[in-house]
C-alpha cells in the first residue's frame, strides 16, 4: 500500500536522478498521479487520524509543486518546435451556421438598418391566417397555387403547416399600430415531390411596410437597397405585372445576375381587403409586403445545385459555407 | 396558354417585333411568359423522304428494307418494322444525327445482318400527341428532303404564357384573342375585329331549352346540318394509319386547313372536324363550346339542371363519374348528356357518321364548375375557362364566329335559339387620380392616365372635385372593380421600369424581437465554441400531431422534440468525423410551439458521460455570456431522464438514449433577467486552495453533500468544485476542491484548517456522515 513517506522517498531519488520536471509533474501531480492516489487513500484512513493524513499530503503536495514551480524554467531549454500542420485539424473541426441561418441573419442586419423590425408568428396555422384573411377564400382558383400540408389535431380541429410567411403578416397587423415596418423570416411547408429545386419543408422572409407614404416607388428603393447591399454591388432590379390575391397591384421580381433576369421575389401593394381583415380600415393608410425564399438566395449566392442538401444536416455540406465575412 | 406568332400577327397585322421581343414586352408590361419555342427545332434532322423499294429483311420475318429518297439524288436503306409503309408513300426520316422528342438519338445501326442509316418515324414519335403505332404518311404533296416541321406546319414561334400567373386577368387572356387585343395595347398596334356573322334571329330549333338552376345564366344552342358527305374513312383512321392531309381535304365540311395546322402546334388531338372547330373556338374566343350529335339526342328537350347525389354520368371518353347533389348537368329527355362546361357525355357524342350537331354555348357558374372539376379531377380547356369566370357576352361571340367559319363551307343554319342574360354589368368605379400618383409614387398627368385607360376600352367620366374619375371596364375586362386595380393598369402601362426607386422612409428604429434575438446569439456563441448548426425534418414516426397527407407516409407525424432526429444526424456523420459537435434549433409542435434548441457533442477518444457533460457545460458558458446565473441550474433524474432546471423551472432534459441535450428557449428566454454588470475588485491576496474527500452512505447523493458543505463554509470560502467520486463497500466518497480567501490579509495553513476541521465536524454531527 501506498503510504506518504514510501511516495517522499522516491520523489527525493527522482529528484537526485534529475529526472525532467514534466515527468515529475505528471508522477506525482497529475489527476491519477501519487498524490491524487494519496488522497483517494484518505478513505481507508481512520475518522480520527484523517485530519492528520490530509495535512500531511497537502504538505507534501506543496513541496512538490514548490519545486516544479521553482525548476520549470529549466525545461524551455528542450527544443520547442511548432509541428506541422495536419489540415483536418482545423477544417474538422471548425463551427458553422447553416447557411440559411447565415442569410437569415444578415438579410436582419441589412434590414435593421432602414428601421425594420423581426416578427415571428407560428408554423401550425389555422386556414384563416394563411387563407382567408389574406384574400385566398377556398374553392378559389388562386388556393391551387399552394399546396398545402393539412394536419389533424388532436380536438379535430384542421390545421395546416402555413405555405408561406404571409400569415405573419395579419397577426402582426392585428397586435401593432401604423407606422409598420418588419420582416418575418422563418419555415414553410409545401405537400411537394421533392427533387433538387423541390423541398417539402424551407425558408421564406416576408416584409411588410405599412405607413401613410409608402408607395410602389418607395418599394423600388427598398428592394434595390436591399439587393444591392446583399450582393456587395448595386444591383440591377426589375419589377413584372402578376397577380397575388393579397397585394393589388401585384409584381414579380427580377434581379441581374450572371447575364440573365432571374425571377427572386414576389411583392405588392398590400390589398386593402387584407388591411381590413388585420383591423387596418383608414384609407390613407397604405403599403407594401414582399416574400422570397431563402434558399434559393442561398442556391444564388453559394451556387448549391440541390436544395435538399439544406435539410440533409450532412456537415461536409454545411461546414463548407457560412464564413464570417469581413 | 399558348399563343402561336402567327395568330397575333394576323390580328395585329402591323406587329413589326419579333417573337422574343414580344415576349419580352408581354413580360414587362402584361403577364409572365413560359417560354418562346419553336416546335420545328425538336425536328430537326427529319426529313421528308420518298419509299422507293421495299424488300423483305433476309433474316427477320418482322422486318422489312426501305430505300427512301431524301432529295438531291440521295438515298438511304432504313430497316423498318412498321406494317403500314407502301411503295411511294412519303414518310418522316429521322436522319442520322437528328435527336427526337422522346430524346431518341439515332445512330446509323445494324439489325440483324442489315445496315440501317436513319429511322422511319410515326406521329408519336415526332412528339405529335396522335394514337399512332404505325409510321406517319404524309401528304403526296410533300417535297423530298423537305422538313417534315415545314410540311406539318409546326415551323413557327409559339408564344407561352404562364395561366396560373394570371389571376384575376384569366377571363382576358385565355384566349388568342384576349392575347391579340393585349398585344395591340402594349405595342400601339391597331387590333382587326374578330370575323364575326350576325346572330341568326332566333327559329324553331327541334329541341326547347329549359334551365332550371340559377348556376347557368345563358344558355344558347346552334343547330347545323350539312355534314352529310363528310365522312371518316375509317380503314384509314384506323391505328397506325393516320393520314395527316385527311384534314386538309374533306370534300364539304371544308374548315379551314390553318385551323387544323393551330391545333396540331397546340398538340390538339384531332377529331370530327366539327368538334375541331368547337376546340378552335374555345382557343379563339375563350369560350367553350360544346357539340352534340343532334341525332343522337332523345326527345325534345335540352334541360340544363343540378345534378343529384349518385347520379351516374358516362363520359364521352367511356368513364363514369358519379354526381354530387348541385353538379350541373344538361339532359335530354332519357338523361345526363354533358356535365356543364366541363366534359360532353357518351350518349350524344359525335361520331364518325354525324351529319347534324347542336352546338351549345353557355355561361355556367364559375365556383360550382370549379369545384365539380376539382372533385372529379376532369380540368380539362373547358373547365379551366370556366373556373375563372367568363365574361357573358363571349357566348354570342362564339355562336357568331362559328357561323363565319361555317358559311364558307356550305353549311346550313337549322336553328338557334338562347335564354338567359348574355350582358356583363361591369362595377362602376370612382377614382381619385391624386391617390393614384401617391400609391405608385410617381408624377403621371391627368392626361396620360386618361389615354391608357382609354386604350384598355374602360369609359373615363370626369367627376365634380378637382381630380376624380367614374371609370367602367368593357365586358371582357371582369378584374376591374376596384381603384387599386385600376392603378394596377394604370402602373403597368406607364411602365414599373419608368417608376424612380426612392428609399423614403421615414426614421424609424427597429424594435427587438427577444426571442429570435436569443436565438440568433446563442447559435452564433455555439459558433464560436466550435458547434455546427444542422437543419433536420420535422416529421417523425409518432406523435400526437398527424398529418392528412403527409409527404412521408413513414413519418406522418410532426416532431415536439428535437434530440431524436439531431441524433440520426450525428450517426450520419460519424463516418466523416472523429469529433462532432452539432446543434439544431427549430419550433416543436407543442401546443405553445415554443422554440427549442438540441445540442450534442461527441469525440471518438472520450467516453460519452464526459461528451453530455461537455456539451452542457458550453451550453452554459453561452448562457452565461448572454447573462444568466448559471449557479441557479440544477438537475434531476427521472426514469433515466434528466431534467435541467434553472430557477426551479424545468428548461431542458438530457434524454441518454439520443446522447443530447434539449432545452426550451422559449421558456429560458422568459426567465432571463437584465444584466446589471458592475466591476468587482480583483482581489489583492492569494487564495488558498485544499481538496476534501467526504464518505457518506451510498443513499445520500453528491447535490445533498454539496448543499451541506456550501451551507456550513463561512463566507471566505469562495469556490466549491466537485471533483471525484468513488464507492467502497460501506460508503461513496465524494471529492471536492475548495478555494479560502481574505480579501484583507493572506490567509494562514492554520486558519484554513480551522476551516476544513469545522466542516468535517459539523458533517458528523449531523446525519450525512458515516
Amino acid at each position: 500500500m501506498l503510504s506518504i513517506e514510501s511516495v517522499k522517498k522516491e520523489y527525493q531519488v527522482d529528484v537526485k536522478n534529475n529526472i525532467k520536471i514534466s515527468e515529475l509533474e505528471l508522477k506525482y501531480l497529475s489527476r491519477k498521479g501519487y498524490i491524487a492516489q494519496l488522497f483517494k487513500a484518505l478513505k481507508d484512513i481512520s475518522p480520527e487520524k484523517r485530519g492528520q493524513y490530509g495535512e500531511n499530503v497537502n504538505a507534501l503536495k506543496k513541496d512538490i509543486e514548490t519545486f516544479i514551480n521553482k525548476n520549470k524554467v529549466k525545461d524551455v531549454s528542450e527544443v520547442l518546435e511548432l509541428s506541422p500542420l495536419n489540415p483536418r485539424d482545423i477544417n474538422d473541426n471548425l463551427g458553422g451556421l447553416s447557411p440559411i441561418s447565415w442569410l437569415i441573419f444578415r438579410i436582419q442586419d441589412i434590414f435593421q438598418n432602414i428601421g425594420f423590425s423581426v416578427a415571428t408568428g407560428p408554423e401550425l396555422e389555422s386556414e384563416k391566417y394563411n387563407f382567408d384573411a389574406l384574400n385566398i377564400p377556398a374553392n378559389h382558383p388562386a388556393r391551387d397555387v399552394w399546396d398545402t400540408i393539412w394536419v389533424q389535431n388532436p380536438l379535430g380541429v384542421k390545421q395546416l403547416l402555413r405555405t408561406h410567411t404571409s400569415p405573419v403578416q395579419i397577426h402582426y397587423m392585428e397586435n401593432n399600430k401604423i407606422p409598420i415596418r418588419i420582416i418575418a423570416p422563418g419555415k414553410v411547408y409545401r405537400y411537394e415531390a421533392t427533387d433538387s429545386t423541390h423541398e417539402t419543408v424551407f425558408h421564406q422572409v416576408e416584409g411588410l411596410v405599412l405607413d401613410y407614404n409608402s408607395s410602389i416607388s418607395t418599394f423600388k428603393g427598398v428592394i434595390h437597397y436591399f439587393f444591392s447591399e446583399l450582393f456587395q454591388q448595386d444591383m440591377k432590379i426589375r419589377l413584372r405585372p402578376s397577380y397575388f390575391p393579397f397585394t393589388e397591384p401585384s409584381f414579380e421580381i427580377d434581379i441581374w445576375i450572371k447575364d440573365r433576369w432571374l425571377e427572386i421575389a414576389g411583392a405588392g401593394m398590400v390589398n386593402r381587403i387584407v388591411l381590413e381583415n388585420g383591423g387596418i380600415n383608414d384609407p390613407d393608410i397604405q403599403g407594401f409586403a414582399f416574400g422570397f425564399g431563402v434558399e434559393r438566395l442561398a442556391m444564388i449566392l453559394y451556387e448549391i445545385d440541390d436544395i435538399r442538401l439544406i435539410h440533409s444536416a450532412d456537415i461536409r455540406f454545411i461546414s463548407q459555407l457560412g464564413k464570417i465575412k469581413l | 396558354m399558348k399563343i402561336p406568332y402567327s395568330i397575333l400577327k394576323q390580328f395585329v397585322p402591323t406587329l413589326k417585333h419579333s417573337p422574343e421581343q414580344l415576349a419580352d414586352i408581354i413580360t414587362l408590361k402584361s403577364y409572365e411568359v413560359d417560354s418562346v419555342y419553336n416546335p420545328a427545332t425538336s425536328l430537326n434532322n427529319v426529313v421528308v423522304g420518298h419509299i422507293r423499294e421495299i424488300q423483305p429483311h433476309p433474316n427477320a420475318d418482322k422486318l422489312q428494307i426501305a430505300k427512301v429518297s431524301v432529295g438531291k439524288g440521295e438515298s438511304l436503306d432504313i430497316v423498318c418494322g412498321a406494317k403500314n409503309i407502301e411503295l411511294g408513300q412519303k414518310v418522316p426520316v429521322a436522319r442520322i444525327g437528328a435527336t427526337l422528342p422522346n430524346g431518341l438519338n439515332i445512330q446509323p445501326v445494324n439489325l440483324r445482318g442489315q445496315d440501317s442509316f436513319g429511322m422511319l418515324c410515326s406521329a408519336k414519335e415526332l412528339g405529335l400527341d396522335f394514337d399512332s403505332e404505325g409510321i406517319l404518311i404524309l401528304p403526296s404533296s410533300a417535297v423530298e428532303g423537305a422538313p417534315v416541321a415545314d410540311v406539318l406546319g409546326l415551323n413557327e414561334a409559339i408564344i407561352d404564357i404562364d395561366n396560373k400567373g394570371l389571376g384575376t386577368r384569366a377571363s382576358d387572356s385565355s384566349s388568342f384573342y384576349g392575347v391579340a387585343r393585349e398585344v395591340s395595347i402594349i405595342t400601339n398596334n391597331k387590333l382587326e375585329d374578330l370575323e364575326l356573322s350576325e346572330l341568326p334571329l332566333e327559329n324553331k330549333l327541334s329541341k326547347k331549352i329549359q334551365v332550371e338552376t340559377s348556376l347557368c345564366s345563358y344558355y344558347s344552342i346552334l343547330e347545323l346540318s350539312g355534314l352529310s358527305s363528310y365522312k371518316f374513312d375509317s380503314n384509314i383512321l384506323s391505328k397506325g394509319n393516320y393520314r395527316v392531309d385527311l384534314y386538309v381535304q374533306t370534300d364539304t365540311f371544308k374548315i379551314d386547313s390553318n385551323i387544323h395546322r393551330i391545333l396540331r402546334i397546340l398538340n390538339q388531338k384531332t377529331h370530327h372536324p366539327a368538334v375541331d372547330l368547337g376546340n378552335y373556338i374555345l382557343f379563339e374566343t375563350g369560350q367553350p363550346v360544346h357539340i352534340f350529335d343532334a341525332e343522337k339526342l332523345r326527345g325534345n328537350q335540352v334541360i340544363v339542371r343540378e345534378a343529384k347525389k349518385g347520379e351516374i354520368f358516362l363520359s364521352l371518353d367511356g368513364v363514369e363519374f358519379i354526381l354530387a347533389d348541385g353538379d350541373i348537368v344538361i339532359c335530354d329527355s332519357e338523361g345526363i348528356i354533358a356535365l356543364a362546361g366541363i366534359i360532353g357525355g357518351a350518349s350524344a357524342s359525335v361520331g364518325d357518321g354525324t351529319t347534324k350537331v347542336l352546338i351549345e354555348s353557355a355561361n355556367f357558374d364559375s365556383e360550382r364548375i370549379r369545384s365539380t372539376a376539382r372533385r372529379l379531377k376532369l380540368l380539362t380547356e373547358s373547365a379551366k375557362r370556366f373556373e375563372r369566370k367568363i365574361p357573358a357576352e363571349l357566348a354570342d361571340v362564339a355562336i357568331q364566329r362559328i357561323i363565319n367559319i361555317t358559311q364558307k363551307s356550305g353549311l346550313d343554319i337549322l336553328g338557334y335559339t338562347k335564354t338567359g342574360d348574355s350582358t356583363t354589368q361591369n362595377k362602376v368605379v370612382a377614382l381619385n387620380y391624386d391617390y393614384a400618383r401617391k400609391y405608385i409614387g410617381a408624377e403621371i398627368s391627368n392626361n396620360e392616365i386618361n389615354d391608357y385607360l382609354k386604350s384598355l376600352s374602360v369609359g373615363v367620366h370626369k367627376m365634380l372635385g378637382a381630380n376624380k374619375y367614374k371609370l367602367k371596364a368593357p365586358y371582357w375586362r371582369l378584374d376591374l372593380n376596384t381603384p387599386e386595380e385600376y392603378i394596377e393598369e394604370i402602373a403597368r402601362l406607364y411602365g414599373y421600369e419608368n417608376i424612380p426607386a426612392v428609399l423614403d422612409l421615414d426614421k424609424l428604429t427597429s424594435k427587438p424581437n427577444t426571442e429570435f434575438d436569443f436565438k440568433r446569439k446563442i447559435s452564433e456563441a455555439l459558433v464560436d465554441l466550435l458547434y455546427i448548426e444542422v437543419l433536420t425534418y420535422p416529421y417523425t414516426t409518432e406523435g400526437t400531431l398527424k398529418l392528412m397527407n403527409p409527404v412521408d407516409e413513414s413519418k406522418p407525424y410532426l416532431r415536439q422534440t428535437l434530440s431524436p432526429s439531431l441524433h440520426q444526424a450525428l450517426i450520419n456523420n460519424q463516418r466523416n468525423r472523429d469529433v462532432l459537435r452539432l446543434f439544431e434549433v427549430g419550433n416543436v409542435f407543442t401546443a405553445q410551439q415554443n422554440l427549442h434548441i438540441s445540442l450534442t457533442y461527441w469525440d471518438k477518444a472520450q467516453s460519452n458521460n464526459k461528451n453530455i457533460s461537455q456539451a452542457y457545460i458550453d451550453f452554459l458558458r453561452v448562457l452565461k455570456r448572454i447573462g444568466f446565473d448559471t449557479q441557479l441550474f440544477s438537475l434531476s433524474e427521472i426514469n433515466g431522464t434528466t431534467l435541467i432546471y434553472y430557477l426551479e423551472q424545468e428548461v431542458g432534459l438530457f434524454n441518454p438514449q439520443y446522447l443530447a441535450l434539449e432545452f426550451d428557449l422559449s421558456v429560458l428566454v422568459s426567465l432571463l433577467k437584465p444584466i446589471q454588470e458592475k466591476f468587482t475588485v480583483i482581489p489583492k491576496y492569494p487564495s488558498v486552495k485544499r481538496d476534501i474527500t467526504i464518505g457518506v452512505s451510498k443513499d445520500i447523493g453528491l447535490q445533498s453533500v454539496y448543499s451541506s458543505v456550501k451551507s456550513i463554509v463561512s463566507n471566505r470560502c469562495e469556490y466549491i468544485g466537485f471533483i471525484d467520486r468513488f464507492e467502497n463497500e460501506k460508503l461513496v466518497n465524494y471529492t471536492f476542491h475548495l478555494e479560502f480567501r481574505d480579501p484583507e490579509k493572506s490567509l494562514s495553513d492554520e486558519e484554513v484548517n480551522l476551516e476544513i476541521d469545522k466542516i468535517y465536524k459539523k458533517l458528523k454531527s449531523s446525519s450525512l456522515d458515516k
